[in-house]
């Protein structure tokens, strides 16, 4: 049995809390303003290009999806030529995928980072994003349980697949930019 | 990046501590959490001895008085123009919380490097984040969450931390209260030196709990631990505590050597 579970009892005899609470602060580093300020002052900088570079991956995506140039087909839209290379190849291991879905996590992270402009401005969207956010944070509680990769592995598909549905409540404030009168984003939901 | 943010409104004030210095009445964190936008600091007030006493609440209406150097009240046209993007009222409002934010990270982490970082990413979060601040709790709660968060995730980073934390079915020895508590007459950097020698999960649930006015529940939620972890934590860590400064007296000062030890 603990000495006094809630800690009330102890609190009142034992005033620990007002010793801690009587603690002087701690003094911040002097510089460390600075290095924040510098970090969103880059971040700020780099997105003056991506905008126009988004716009030219999609360009090119949208060219991509169409010509399909990678399966052999003609644009007529006759039968491909060569087998679907997923056709042969084998199947990942575990630690493969482990390590593929590890991957593409860190890249939507980053993506979304630096998508801070994407913030939704629709009132569903925003509480969807929010809830998303906390299912990853309660997935990542999960996963900093997890021992062994087998326990991993649905944890992390999971995490992706929340990550994907999340850039897609987070980049809805780009495609619907030209719309702002539905999407009533002229004022931001609060 | 990490993505474990509070959801807004997801801070709240312990709404059962009678014991608390400064508490005056008692009333769930939910009747603020859903009260509407004009009432939405009703019942919160401030009492670190560090503000002035803020008392946000309407007049005659019943309060909780919160004891942290988080509680600043931040005026909304202030909050407002962060959300727009702006960088000058982001430093207005960095400064305000840069040492609250700062002690809380070093004392839940326990080395400048790491606590430096986690300051750094929290304040980025907040201004990342200020746009999801929808106002039906107090910015300052919201803020310290984003720090408590970001600490937790550093610790969780590092699996020692969670390893190093008290066993949740190890018991805690009786506390001998026939003598005063130690910390009583403590001086404050034997106290801190005391602390730092604690394990660092454990010693975030002691300054949660004792400090920052958070339930056993909600550092349960917080850690993503058990409520009965998080008690004993506490429990372990104050008996460790009292442990570590159970020789000190004020004629015979503490060895830090001593304390070092876990």
């Amino acid at each position: 049995m603990f000495p006094d579970p809630d800690g009330h009892a102890m609190k009142s005899i034992d005033p620990l809390g007002a010793a801690l609470r009587a603690l002087p602060p701690a003094a911040p580093p002097g510089d460390l303003y600075a290095q924040v300020a510098r970090t969103l002052e880059a971040r700020r900088a780099g997105r003056r290009w991506q905008v126009p570079a988004a716009l030219a991956a999609s360009i090119l995506f949208g060219w991509l999806l169409v010509n399909q140039p990678w399966n052999g087909r003609d644009r007529s839209g006759g039968p491909a030529d060569t087998p679907l290379a997923t056709a042969t190849t084998p199947a990942p291991s575990a630690n493969d995928e482990l390590a593929n879905l590890q991957d593409y996590s860190r890249r939507l992270e980053s993506w979304l980072a630096d998508l801070s402009d994407g913030v939704p401005r629709d009132g569903r969207n925003l509480m969807a994003a929010a809830e998303l956010e906390d299912l990853v944070g309660l997935v990542d509680v999960q996963l900093s349980a997890a021992r062994s990769a087998s326990e991993s592995l649905p944890l992390w598909r999971q995490r992706v697949a929340l990550l994907e549905d999340l850039a897609t409540v987070r980049s809805e404030p780009f495609a619907l930019a030209a719309e702002p009168a539905r999407n009533g984003a002229a004022s931001p939901t609060l | 990046m990490h993505l474990y943010w509070p959801s807004p409104g997801a801070d709240s004030v312990r709404a059962k501590r009678p014991d608390r210095p400064g508490q005056l009445h008692q009333g769930p964190a939910a009747q603020w959490r859903k009260a509407p936008d004009g009432a939405r600091a009703s019942g919160v007030r401030c009492t670190h001895p560090s503000r002035r006493v803020a008392t946000l609440g309407h007049a005659g209406a019943s309060s909780i008085a919160v004891n942290s150097s988080f509680c600043i009240d931040i005026p909304t046209r202030l909050i407002t123009r962060i959300q727009r993007g702006e960088l000058g009222a982001f430093e207005q409002v960095y400064r305000l919380f840069e040492r609250p934010a700062w002690t809380l990270a070093l004392r839940m982490i326990g080395n400048p490097e790491d606590a430096r970082e986690v300051v750094h990413d929290a304040m980025l979060r907040v201004f990342d984040r200020a746009r999801q601040f929808r106002g039906d709790s107090p910015f300052w709660g919201w803020v310290r969450r984003i720090v408590v968060n970001e600490a937790l995730m550093r610790l969780r980073r590092d699996r020692t931390h969670v390893e190093q934390a008290y066993d949740e079915t190890e018991q805690a020895h009786e506390a001998d209260t026939s003598t005063p508590a130690p910390w009583a007459w403590t001086e404050a950097r034997q106290l801190e030196s005391a602390l730092e020698a604690l394990p660092a999960l454990t010693r975030s649930v002691i300054w949660l709990y004792h400090v920052e006015g958070h339930t056993h529940p909600e550092i349960a939620e917080m850690t993503g631990k058990s409520v009965s972890f998080s008690k004993s934590q506490l429990a372990r860590g104050t008996a460790r505590l009292r442990e570590l400064l159970g020789t000190c007296t004020p004629e015979s000062p503490c060895s830090p050597t001593l304390m070092a030890t876990p």
